[in-house]
């Protein structure tokens, strides 16, 4: 996988060191759902002990509040995550400006191929690197940091068993993950390319019009515009089922993984009490979608690689 | 034929083109002013049109080409008056000299170059009129009459231009208006 490479390595760190702010805050949410899950777990383990006829509206009342406020403080959380990250966005096409126009007289690449890749960058690859690179990363630290703790939870209640019962699962989905990522990362290679010619092409027809309009003539521009339009779409439906195929086996993985956690638990394979199976399905529930977001951010970081190099390559300061 | 209608910078002369074919009117208004030409069906009239400020077109000659229509072989079939201007751009004696223009990114010409070029293909493309503007611009004046040669091999040619053509080189049957004439 491209990112195992050193200086992708590099990159990916610089990276992840300039989106910092945005990351803290996704991890504050992340936090935030432990501490949730924590409460609900000890309400739920509270309610199997007491007489629910006494205790039910009081928990119901506190798993309701913990519920609000849980949801109030991670929207607050991720909502500041995600305008930090696109602070940076802005930050970055400042920067390709500047570079753009400091660097012009220095420039040794052709007037048409600097201005393509100038464009290039500023209207496609910076807005892919903030949603196929800095989102999906913040996204997964602060979704592994959540599953990180959910699993610690699950082994404190359930025992060592029941991670080793689903590690064939995680295999397979890891095998398929690094497969769809290479497929991912040639396309977004691709589609940088594509993206370049489609700007080049309207830059083009923009220019032109006048004169085949006078001229009465479309049919060559746009079938020269299709060319470059049909294949930038077609590339970007392969990304797109791509990352479908990545998230409807993981989410099949996800139905064998609770399958698998409550079989274990009834079955008593675990050596624990039913009454953990509320506390446990709570978990799940949060952490399921969680693994899912992560094996997905992964691999649509892979799409936005190629656009993260570009982008590196400017050396911006 | 040509019609060379003149006048300084901003006096107009873009704008009335733009309006005149705005309104389907520019067939009208030529044959207004040369008077043996026979008017098309507005569907099936064509203008060959180059203005100035030029297309910014960045591509391969060959996508150029493309786009207008214009086929490679046509380049071997030119009347001498527009392969003499041609040969100004680029020389085409054979098969590799095509293969080579090409390939050329059309930015790689000179500014004078380019009006030559552009002047060179709306004279390649079907058209019942030809509007040229400032075809001298950013071209040596030894090369004005090639221009101007080149643009005589088109039936109808209406050229925009700072000064009367005649000032700069005869050429018998030119009708010169001057654009403040024709408001009046």
């Amino acid at each position: 996988m491209k990112l195992i490479n050193i200086s992708s390595l590099k990159l990916f760190y610089g990276r992840i060191f300039s989106i910092r702010n945005g990351i803290f805050l996704y991890l504050g949410a992340s936090i935030i759902d432990l501490i949730t899950l924590t409460l609900i777990s000890n309400i739920f383990a509270s309610l199997s002990e007491t007489n629910i006829k006494n205790t039910l509206p009081i928990y119901t009342l506190i798993f309701m509040l913990t519920i609000f406020v849980r949801t109030y403080l991670v929207y607050i959380f991720r909502k500041n995550g995600f305008i930090n990250i696109m602070r940076n966005k802005s930050q970055t096409e400042s920067k390709i400006v500047r570079k753009f126009v400091q660097d012009k007289i220095y420039d040794n690449k052709e007037e048409e191929e600097s201005i393509k890749i100038f464009k290039e960058n500023l209207i496609n690859s910076s807005l892919t690197v903030a949603i196929n690179v800095d989102l999906p990363i913040t996204s997964l630290i602060g979704e592994l940091f959540f599953t990180l703790g959910a699993i610690i939870f699950i082994i404190y209640k359930l025992g060592i068993n029941i991670l080793l019962l689903n590690l064939p699962i995680f295999c397979i989905i890891l095998i398929f993950t690094k497969y769809l990522s290479k497929r991912l990362y040639q396309l977004g290679i691709a589609v940088l390319k594509n993206t370049e010619d489609r700007l080049n092409a309207i830059d083009n027809i923009s220019e032109l019009s006048l004169e085949l309009s006078a001229q009465k003539n479309t049919n060559p521009i746009i079938n020269i515009f299709s060319n470059t339009n049909i294949s930038f779409n077609k590339n970007l439906a392969r990304q797109t089922y791509t990352q479908n195929a990545m998230q409807i086996v993981i989410e099949s993985s996800s139905l064998i993984i609770i399958f698998l956690s409550l079989f274990a638990i009834i079955s008593n394979l675990t050596n624990s009490s039913v009454s953990n199976i509320a506390s446990v399905l709570a978990i799940l529930t949060r952490m399921v979608p969680s693994i899912t977001r992560s094996f997905a951010s992964f691999s649509q970081i892979q799409y936005g690689f190629p656009a993260m190099k570009r982008i590196a390559k400017l050396n911006l300061k | 034929m040509i019609l060379n209608i003149f006048g300084p910078s901003g006096s107009g002369k873009t704008t009335l083109i733009k309006n005149l074919l705005k309104n389907n009117n520019l067939q009208n208004f030529y044959k207004s002013l040369v008077k043996n030409y026979v008017l098309k069906k507005e569907s099936e009239f064509k203008t060959s049109l180059s203005l100035v400020p030029l297309p910014n077109y960045r591509g391969t000659i060959k996508e150029f080409f493309e786009i207008y229509g214009i086929s490679f072989d046509s380049l071997f079939k030119l009347n001498p008056n527009i392969r003499n201007l041609l040969n100004t751009v680029f020389l085409i004696k054979n098969i590799d000299d095509i293969n080579d223009v090409k390939k050329r990114s059309v930015e790689t010409l000179s500014a004078g170059e380019i009006r030559r070029f552009f002047i060179i293909k709306s004279l390649l493309i079907e058209s019942d009129i030809l509007v040229i503007d400032e075809p001298f611009s950013n071209s040596d004046p030894s090369l004005f009459k090639l221009i101007l040669e080149a643009l005589n091999c088109s039936s109808n040619v209406i050229i925009l231009s700072h000064v009367p053509i005649d000032d700069i080189i005869k050429l018998s049957g030119t009708i010169s208006i001057n654009i403040n004439t024709l408001r009046n």
